[in-house]
């Protein structure tokens, strides 16, 4: 391949990345047990999508996203077996049905509050990475789709097939979570 | 900075974005150059056989040693036996399985351990055993994926199945026991991925992102997966599917002998400011800032460094792997380069820098480097 070539199959998968990691993404997450396994395999569908342009041309694949849906469900096929593609996620709900509706409104207003100049140190950011990872693979899940998807509650609720209740509740009692531990960096 | 945004900072690396994908299929495409490249290179080497070259014996294990190296490590890199005493003193050698670190992994009959590491300031090796995969004797094995993070960040790595040869330390194939090549017709056929117990080894070199330190006491995350051969077009037949994966925390050795030079390199104008030599690496600080027009070969913006000459007079003129170079827009550049085979620090008297005065195909000779002396 001359690098012509080569500089114009990068430049159509920089393009379609562009075009449909939105809904790959969001796909995966929907699909995939464990969140880090959403980089892992999103990463090995783009890797294999390169790998299709170079081997075919730009002209092979008609449509992208479909193609990249298809390969996300190849990928998923071989990271869980049957029973862990089954969705389990009712028992979640019911577990959410005891909180108080106050502290739900409460969950929003967290983020209205400036931080304090100690936040902009890239350590504070590092110590929430660090403290997020370690919660449950649905709360990941949750704050991605939040802060960086910025999708709604509702959205969210709708993606993962849980009730809004717990999308709430989820942000609300993680983010309470964190303070506690920070708290004396977020004084 | 509202929490919201600190909330957002906090999970948009969550999951890759297009430069971690890129740099990977980069890293992937650069593996595949590396391997046509490298069986380029031997055939060629193969077809006009050095005579009279070093044979360095490896086969016994010195009575130093404390653990069971990987024999594809010792062939590979020529490790002597004073080298394993001296490498697991240090530190720089650990043993992942056999300190219990990490649990073979068995899949679809095919089970892989991670059997050693060689890890400094700048580079880590990792060998892998492979047991329970059989190959024919014209075939080279692979995993069709490799995913490689340190902390959770992807890492650049190149990987490969040692193929049972190594080097003289002149560019020159030799078996991994140190001995001449048996045929000088082709390196397909004294090539030899299987090991004596029928075993395999893979082996990958992690590379740093110019920090010094970059892998010390940090969790990687290794995911092997789909192991098969390549076919005729370089495609990869999965024979065995299956993802083995490990997790561990790299242990190594930050000790290497650092010396402020400050050398001009002939009539260039180019300075080198700091030689640093580890066992497995070479780094070099350099200064192109002053750098004569003319005086050196126009694809150059200096010397590169190539290897280094032994207190004994011993020229090992191609000991460079894999390595990075930083470039500053003042000039200043800083090399980091991997060895292909163990360097006795002790032993380093100078670095070599090419002068790119040799034709293709002739034989290096000192005066065809500037020479760095690091032990005034």
């Amino acid at each position: 391949m001359t690098s012509q070539e080569n500089k114009q199959v990068k430049e159509y998968f920089e393009q379609t990345y562009k075009e449909t990691n939105r809904s790959v993404t969001l796909f995966l997450i929907s699909k995939c047990k464990n969140f880090v396994d959403v980089s892992d395999i999103l990463q090995e569908v783009y890797m294999e999508y390169y790998k299709v342009l170079i081997r075919k041309g730009l002209d092979y694949i008609k449509e992208n996203e479909k193609f990249l849906i298809s390969l996300c469900r190849k990928k998923i096929a071989t990271y869980y077996s049957f029973w862990d593609r089954i969705p389990h996620k009712l028992y979640l709900d019911e577990k959410e049905d005891y909180e108080r509706e106050e502290l739900l409104s409460d969950a929003y207003d967290i983020d209205r509050d400036d931080v304090d100049d100690v936040f902009l140190q890239k350590e504070m950011i590092g110590d929430v990475k660090v403290l997020l990872k370690k919660q449950p693979d649905e709360v990941q899940k949750i704050f991605y789709l939040y802060y960086t998807m910025e999708l709604k509650v509702s959205e969210i609720a709708d993606l993962l097939h849980i009730k809004v209740h717990t999308v709430k509740n989820k942000l609300f009692r993680t983010r309470k979570i964190i303070s506690e531990q920070l708290k004396d960096d977020w004084r | 900075m509202t929490k919201k945004d600190l909330y957002k900072e906090a999970t948009k690396d969550m999951i890759v974005g297009l430069e971690e994908i890129e740099r990977s299929i980069n890293m992937q495409v650069e593996d595949k150059r590396t391997h046509r490249k490298k069986k380029y290179r031997m055939s060629r080497v193969a077809a006009a056989i050095i005579v009279g070259m070093l044979t360095v014996s490896t086969v016994s294990v010195s009575a130093y040693a404390l653990h069971h190296w990987s024999n594809g490590m010792k062939g590979r890199f020529q490790v002597s036996s004073s080298d394993t005493a001296s490498l697991e003193k240090t530190g720089v050698a650990d043993f992942p399985d056999e300190k219990k670190e990490t649990k073979s992994v068995t899949k679809n009959g095919v089970t892989v351990s991670v059997v050693q590491t060689l890890v400094d300031n700048y580079y880590a090796y990792i060998a892998f055993q492979v047991k329970g995969y059989q190959i024919g004797k014209k075939e080279t094995p692979t995993f069709d994926h490799m995913k490689c993070t340190l902390d959770g960040k992807m890492v650049s790595t190149c990987s490969s199945f040692y193929d049972g040869l190594s080097n003289d330390g002149n560019g020159n194939v030799i078996m991994g026991d140190g001995s001449a090549l048996s045929t000088g017709k082709d390196i397909s056929l004294v090539n030899s991925y299987v090991q004596k117990d029928g075993t395999l080894e893979y082996h990958i070199l992690m590379y740093t992102d110019g920090t010094r330190g970059y892998f010390s006491n940090k969790t990687v995350n290794i995911k092997l997966s789909d192991l098969g051969i390549y076919g005729k077009k370089e495609e990869v037949k999965v024979e065995k599917k299956g993802t083995w994966s490990f997790a561990w925390k790299l242990s190594g050795s930050s000790a290497s002998k650092v010396k402020k030079v400050n050398a001009t390199l002939g009539n260039t104008g180019v300075v080198v400011s700091e030689c640093e030599v580890s066992p497995i690496s070479l780094r070099a600080v350099i200064d192109t800032s002053n750098k004569k027009k003319g005086t050196m070969s126009k694809d150059v913006d200096y010397p590169p460094i190539t290897g280094v000459k032994l207190k004994d007079g011993t020229v090992l003129t191609c000991i460079i792997g894999g390595g990075i170079e930083e470039h500053d827009k003042d000039g200043r550049r800083e090399a980091i380069f991997a060895t292909s085979r163990i360097i006795d620090v002790d032993e380093v008297e100078s670095f070599l820098f090419d002068k790119s005065s040799r034709n293709d195909g002739e034989e290096y000779t000192e005066d065809n480097f500037y020479e760095v002396p690091i032990n005034q």
